[in-house]
């Protein structure tokens, strides 16, 4: 499957994916906002990261009554149209990789969708911890 | 919402004495005149804290400040804070700086900055999230040490994924030189942590969801682009640091031969090679880590295996604490520096204060001025890793002979008759660049308004060659430019690691830039000219009323008396006569009356600081 893969020995805990992502997609600064998410301890031998890894027969898509949640055939990148989303946030529990979150400004799930192909994180990511990576990867 | 883009517009005020904590809105003009960070604490500072004020006492202020910049993409610069208060080390103003991510956590839960002041009859904590602020019981948190109090804190629901600034037991035993601790990140001069301390404040705890506006997100985006492919051409963001983080300057400096080893005694240390950025790459280096929004990544996480003098595992030695644990006190023992720099931010203590009373006091012992009666039965000596260790502790319990050494080494010296050992100005303790062999920092160490940091003014242009590092004519006008960017910067609260891009000796354009972009202001370069001045006329005018004059712009006595003796730089100090020169220099053209050191009443009302001007005139 493609989806964002992280190099957690490269990564410096910058947050320069998240505050890329929230620029890009809300128009401000702001990691909650971001389709990506880093935690890291006091040490920064601790990072992980939440981010869509594009399951097979994705577990959002099934639950989703909306059909919003989209995957063509259970394979490949889950994208999600926002015009179909309910903000029921079903998904957001269902997610095994706590990589869906809720708005509440605007009422809607949000997820990485790899920004079509070229992820802005992946761009920007100073010490390129961050690849697409997944037999399909572009 | 605010006018001016970066800023949330509101601010806390904590009364500890009270229990109450109030939202007010930031005031735009003052935004308007001191942009933010250090500028706007240093007005709060100096209208809050009336002249006399016990620095351990109630009635200081504890004042965190964001700049615009806090949570926003601009390279290094995101997750800086500053805190200003009256020093309980030297008696006078302070700004010291941490980096990490509070300040941007800060932001995203809705606040510019904080005031705190009062003392809480107990410990207390105060808790900040989404527009929202309560201080909470801190007891079972006392006592903490700092990384401990602050996984254990995080691993709670209610604090997951929070950000943290907090004091551990120097802070909380009164230390004068305690620092405030955040992640691995420390506010490091001044005792910044006893003040904290001294208000029974364990801690400030940030969790937010908001974010950072800016007037044209786009614009901003391509600008923060187009400084990343500056930084990547440059070396020192793009291979240096990165690679070995600011432990590089130990063999720069060891070969300029101005690496100040045995309390300055000599400028040579023979062993350097033991603990420089190569030998702790090969050694013991683990990982990098950033500050938030910065892509340099200068941090090190090194481990060594062993624990005779602790976990030898930090983020760290910088470079300043390699010179004050290592070359300062001859200790080539790597593993120890590691150890004593974790061991210093666990208890919350300042690595540079602490290392050259050490160094002092070690000197002062060999030559006789104090003995073993004085030093609860220790013999002191340098290259004696294990002695340090012991007088770390003693320093952080801040209890006997630790207590002399940690009031600092002025006090040190009045105590033991030891004056000419101080390598401190206005009593805090000068760091890591030398001032015999940097000239143009030694105007700049005499004549911050904090005393001996290197952040007001800076070594980076001698050291690098930008500009001669001999010359000492034409270094007091030289050092105003300097200063001003350097007093932007903490304004906007911006790393010194962007100096080499920004530019290294005066303001540039790029700050009219980030201005624009950041807030929507429009300024001129000779209107950010004029904000440099104004914060530094403020912080010098709240030293004016502690006493301050041109006396106490000085330097230490080695600096001015006594030539480095030997290697590369031997011959070289400070002529006493060449600095009154200087000195002069520096204040004609900072508009201040060569007398008394002090903004003159005109210059202070052409800086819009009437009240101040009609304080002091």
């Amino acid at each position: 499957m493609p989806k964002l893969c992280v190099d957690e020995n490269k990564c410096t805990d910058c947050r320069i994916c998240q505050l890329v992502c929230s620029a890009r997609y809300n128009g401000i600064y702001s990691p909650k906002l971001a389709r990506i998410s880093k935690k890291c301890g006091i040490m920064p031998d601790t990072t992980s990261t939440d981010v869509c890894q594009n399951c097979s027969d994705a577990p959002c898509v099934a639950v989703c009554p909306a059909e919003a949640l989209i995957q063509p055939n259970g394979e490949g990148m889950v994208t999600l149209d926002e015009s179909l989303c309910t903000g029921c946030a079903i998904c957001v529990d269902e997610c095994p990789y706590d990589a869906i979150w809720f708005n509440e400004e605007t009422d809607l799930a949000y997820k990485c969708d790899l920004c079509g192909g070229s992820p802005e994180c992946e761009k920007r990511c100073p010490t390129e911890a961050i690849y697409v990576c997944g037999e399909e990867a572009v | 919402m605010f006018k001016y883009g970066g800023y949330t517009g509101k601010i806390l005020r904590v009364d500890l004495n009270t229990g109450t904590v109030e939202v007010e809105a930031l005031d735009e003009e003052m935004v308007r005149d001191l942009i933010g960070g250090n500028g706007i604490a240093a007005r709060y500072l100096y209208d809050t804290v009336p002249a006399g004020t016990d620095p351990l006492s109630p009635e200081n202020a504890l004042i965190l400040m964001n700049g615009p910049v806090q949570g926003t993409r601009v390279p290094a610069v995101g997750g800086r804070t500053v805190v200003v208060t009256r020093s309980p080390l030297s008696g006078f103003f302070i700004d010291a700086y941490y980096g990490g991510h509070f300040g941007a956590e800060l932001k995203f839960a809705g606040f510019d900055g904080m005031i705190i002041t009062g003392r809480a009859e107990k410990p207390v904590m105060l808790v900040v999230e989404d527009g929202d602020a309560r201080l909470v019981d801190a007891g079972p948190y006392w006592g903490m040490k700092t990384f401990v109090f602050q996984e254990k804190l995080r691993s709670e629901e209610e604090y997951h994924e929070s950000e943290i600034t907090c004091i551990g037991p120097a802070g909380e035993n009164l230390s004068p030189m305690a620092c405030i601790i955040s992640g691995v990140h420390a506010a490091g001069r001044g005792g910044v942590g006893a003040v904290m301390g001294s208000k029974q404040l364990k801690a400030i705890v940030a969790r937010g969801s908001g974010g950072v506006r800016v007037p044209n997100m786009d614009a901003l985006e391509k600008y923060c682009d187009g400084i990343v492919e500056r930084m990547q051409a440059n070396p020192a963001t793009s291979k240096v640091l990165p690679t070995y983080g600011t432990p590089a300057i130990v063999a720069a400096n060891n070969k300029l031969g101005l690496l100040g080893t045995r309390n300055y005694q000599v400028e040579v240390f023979t062993e350097a090679d033991e603990i420089n950025g190569e030998a702790l790459h090969n050694k013991a280096f683990v990982k990098s880590a950033s500050c938030f929004s910065c892509p340099i990544g200068c941090a090190k996480l090194f481990r060594m295996e062993g624990e005779e003098y602790g976990p030898a595992e930090s983020v760290g030695p910088e470079y300043e604490t390699i010179w004050s644990y290592g070359s300062n006190l001859a200790n080539s023992d790597l593993k120890s520096l590691i150890a004593a720099d974790r061991f210093s931010d666990e208890m919350g203590l300042d690595t540079i204060s602490a290392g050259s009373v050490i160094g002092m006091a070690i000197e002062a012992f060999e030559k006789g001025l104090i003995t073993k009666a004085d030093t609860g039965g220790i013999e002191l000596k340098y290259g004696d890793p294990k002695l340090m260790m012991e007088l770390l502790k003693q320093i952080a319990a801040n209890k006997g002979f630790g207590k002399v050494l940690g009031a600092g080494t002025r006090e040190f010296g009045r105590r033991f008759n030891a004056e000419e050992l101080a390598m401190e100005t206005k009593g805090l303790e000068i760091p890591a660049h030398s001032p015999r062999g940097y000239p143009g920092m030694a105007i700049g160490y005499a004549t911050s308004n904090r005393g001996g940091s290197h952040q007001d003014g800076r070594p980076s242009a001698e050291r690098g060659g930008a500009v001669d590092r001999k010359q000492k004519e034409g270094k007091g006008e030289y050092i105003v430019d300097v200063q001003r960017m350097t007093t932007l910067a903490d304004c906007l609260v911006a790393c010194r690691f962007t100096e080499g891009i920004f530019g290294l000796t005066t303001i540039s354009e790029d700050y009219v830039d980030i201005m624009k972009h950041v807030t929507g202001m429009d300024y001129t370069i000779e209107e950010l000219f004029d904000v440099a001045d104004r914060v530094y006329a403020l912080e010098r005018a709240f030293n004016a009323r502690e006493g301050a004059t041109r006396k106490d712009d000085t330097l230490p006595y080695r600096v001015l008396h006594e030539p480095i003796p030997a290697g590369p730089a031997a011959g070289e100090f400070m002529e006493p006569a060449v600095f009154e020169k200087e000195l002069d220099a520096y204040y004609q053209k900072r508009g201040w009356d060569v007398k008394t050191g002090l903004p003159t009443e005109e210059t202070l009302r052409r800086l819009k600081l009437d009240d101040v001007a009609s304080d002091l005139y």
